[in-house]
């Protein structure tokens, strides 16, 4: 790796992120916190007692970050900038757990102290707000359920998506209905009015998610234009707005792309970008065969109509522009964007420093081989291919992106630049303790929260 | 690690959620520890603006002429028409069931009629109660005379606040 004669990135330095994170985040803590805090103003009956008031409670809360979670997947792109929406959706699921900890507490605490509260378990002898609110709870933990363990449950993607929402909009209708009907919180009418607008608001994300992007997406459609096969089962799927200019997004970023269904039918799926930023005129979408959805894009045909949701994402380098140079590993498919990371670069003329530890199974599974060779020659560019299954004669690094083999990868000197990880989660593991462990600090390694190659 | 972003919001998230309850359930029940018992002050309940679940004391201790003492076969069936009809779901009894309405004195506070009034959310009963808990409650005007007196016999019992 040489010195860099140029700095040639275009990106001016951008803006402070942290101002606006704390307002989101502030935001997000005071609505989830919102209807406890209401409980404690106003006129109330006399306590019912420690536990069943703190109970109650807990409900309110339980109930407050599950309706929030609607709007945590709504993809508002002015909240989830700040974050990216890898991270928005992590923390979707990590709340999910603690917001449904409090639904389970609320419900443990009282089948503890006061069982004979909740009426018997027949739903014909039982309360209606009581069945609304053991329905809503089997909902919740349900939904948490297929939501950890999908893969091990062997859920086909596209119908969980259906069942996830359907059941989310049950679970938090049914818990509201509880509320109403066996609650002695809400009656006040300014609390009344405050559930109104609560439920109003969660019932317009879900317009929004389910009526008003879809609308948006299909007056924007795009054209499939080209379908190529790569090394590796690999397919790159080119798209062009019609009708429209199309978008324009940061190399590194993806989109959930929509094929074969309308936008409506919430059958997208998110892929990285692995064409350059620089090009306006088409999207490119380099997808391996890994599952259900992916293994049917070799059969697209140009000419099919395709709906982009996107640009989401903040794994690009764009958002270092400051960045001495970059260091990119990559393991497999996780090379597509880091592929547009390199060709929006190259077209750039950035002239900083940049290594590329890429690591594969075999040599004729490296993708887009001939084209990182004559990048070499547009960039400031070492690579360095390591594979587990070396041909004969083979002289590179040999193995899997462990930390031995990143440690021969990436020299001391490369240390000091910025790192953007992509590959495998033992890949990405492996390689962030590696880097951690080799004194980079935080804020320069970046890396995807989920498999969005 | 951008994951410690998200783990520390969750974990903000949760301690305020948890902390505000904590504080409702305290500011609430003065004086109650967390270990203390879950059975609710007998004392008499004010006329709220937002009054209780059906708990007949909205206008505290009152002379009532003293109901005779039921038979003890009237008493044993109107515990059973109590648990039948689910009354626990809204009222407690010696701390069972749910504490916001607790019944214990009730037989020290109402006569006959005015316990038939409270179930059936009738009489003072419908001025007092919100209209939603009057309409739950005037499903029981279609309870059977012997099933009405039997648990207006076992109400009259309670008279202990215990």
């Amino acid at each position: 790796m040489t010195t860099p004669s140029a700095h040639a990135s275009r990106q001016q330095p951008a803006p402070p992120r942290w101002p606006r994170a704390v307002a989101w985040i502030s935001a997000y803590v005071l609505l989830a916190a919102f209807p406890v805090a209401t409980l404690l103003l106003g006129d109330l009956p006399e306590g019912g007692g420690f536990w069943w008031d703190f109970a109650m409670a807990l409900g309110f809360g339980g109930l407050a970050i599950m309706g929030l979670q609607s709007a945590l997947t709504a993809r508002f792109r002015r909240a989830t900038a700040p974050f990216g929406a890898d991270l928005i959706y992590y923390f979707h699921r990590l709340v999910a757990v603690a917001g449904f900890g409090l639904i389970a507490a609320h419900y443990f605490i009282l089948r503890a102290r006061h069982a004979a509260a909740l009426g018997p378990l027949n739903p014909i002898e039982a309360p209606w707000p009581m069945t609304a609110g053991r329905i809503a709870f089997l909902l919740f933990a349900a939904l948490i359920v297929t939501s950890l363990w999908r893969k091990q449950l062997r859920l086909e993607y596209d119908r969980w998506r259906v069942a996830h929402a359907a059941m989310a909009v049950a679970a938090v209708v049914l818990a509201i209905a509880h509320i109403q009907g066996a609650g002695h919180y809400t009656r006040a009418p300014w609390k009344g009015v405050v559930w109104a607008g609560y439920s109003t608001a969660w019932l317009l994300v879900i317009g929004y998610v389910r009526l008003a992007r879809p609308l948006a997406l299909r007056r924007c459609p795009y054209r499939v234009t080209d379908v190529r096969q790569e090394t590796g089962r690999a397919w790159t799927l080119t798209v062009q707005p019609q009708g429209h200019a199309g978008i324009r997004f940061r190399p590194g970023q993806f989109a959930w792309l929509t094929l074969r269904a309308s936008p409506f039918r919430a059958k997208e799926h998110p892929f990285s970008f692995s064409g350059s930023a620089e090009d306006p005129t088409a999207l490119r979408f380099t997808i391996k065969e890994l599952g259900d959805f992916t293994r049917t894009i070799g059969g697209v045909k140009p000419g099919e109509i395709a709906y982009v949701d996107g640009p989401h994402g903040v794994f690009t380098p764009d958002r270092r522009p400051g960045a001495p140079g970059f260091v990119f590993i990559a393991g497999g498919v996780g090379i597509a964007p880091i592929m547009s990371m390199l060709r929006t670069l190259a077209d750039r003329g950035d002239r900083r420093p940049l290594r590329l530890v890429f690591g594969n199974w075999r040599q004729d599974d490296v993708l887009f081989r001939e084209e990182i060779d004559l990048l070499v020659a547009r960039l400031n560019l070492d690579v360095v291919h390591v594979l587990q299954e070396p041909p004969p004669g083979w002289t590179g690094l040999q193995g899997v992106l462990s930390e031995p083999v990143l440690r021969e990868a990436v020299p001391p000197a490369a240390r000091a630049l910025e790192f953007f990880v992509c590959g495998p989660k033992p890949m990405n593991d492996a390689a962030q303790r590696f880097l951690r462990q080799s004194g980079v600090p935080q804020n320069r390694i970046h890396c995807e929260l989920f498999d969005m190659a | 690690m951008r994951e410690n972003i998200a783990k520390l919001v969750a974990g903000l998230t949760m301690a305020v959620v948890v902390g505000l309850s904590l504080l409702f359930a305290i500011r609430h029940n003065p004086g109650a520890a967390a270990s203390a018992p879950t059975r609710p002050e007998i004392a008499p309940a004010p006329v709220a603006n937002v009054p209780d679940e059906g708990a007949p004391r909205p206008e505290g201790p009152k002379d009532v002429a003293p109901l005779a003492a039921p038979p003890p076969e009237l008493v044993a069936r109107g515990r059973a028409v109590y648990d039948q009809q689910n009354c626990a779901v809204c009222h407690s009894i010696s701390g069972e069931g749910n504490p916001r309405a607790p019944l214990d004195d009730v037989g020290a506070r109402h006569s006959a009629a005015e316990l038939q009034a409270w179930i059936t959310g009738s009489g003072v009963a419908a001025e007092v109660l919100a209209p939603a808990i009057v309409r739950r409650k005037q499903r029981y005007l279609s309870m059977p005379a012997s099933d009405m007196d039997a648990l207006i016999g076992f109400l009259a019992t309670l008279k202990t606040g215990k």
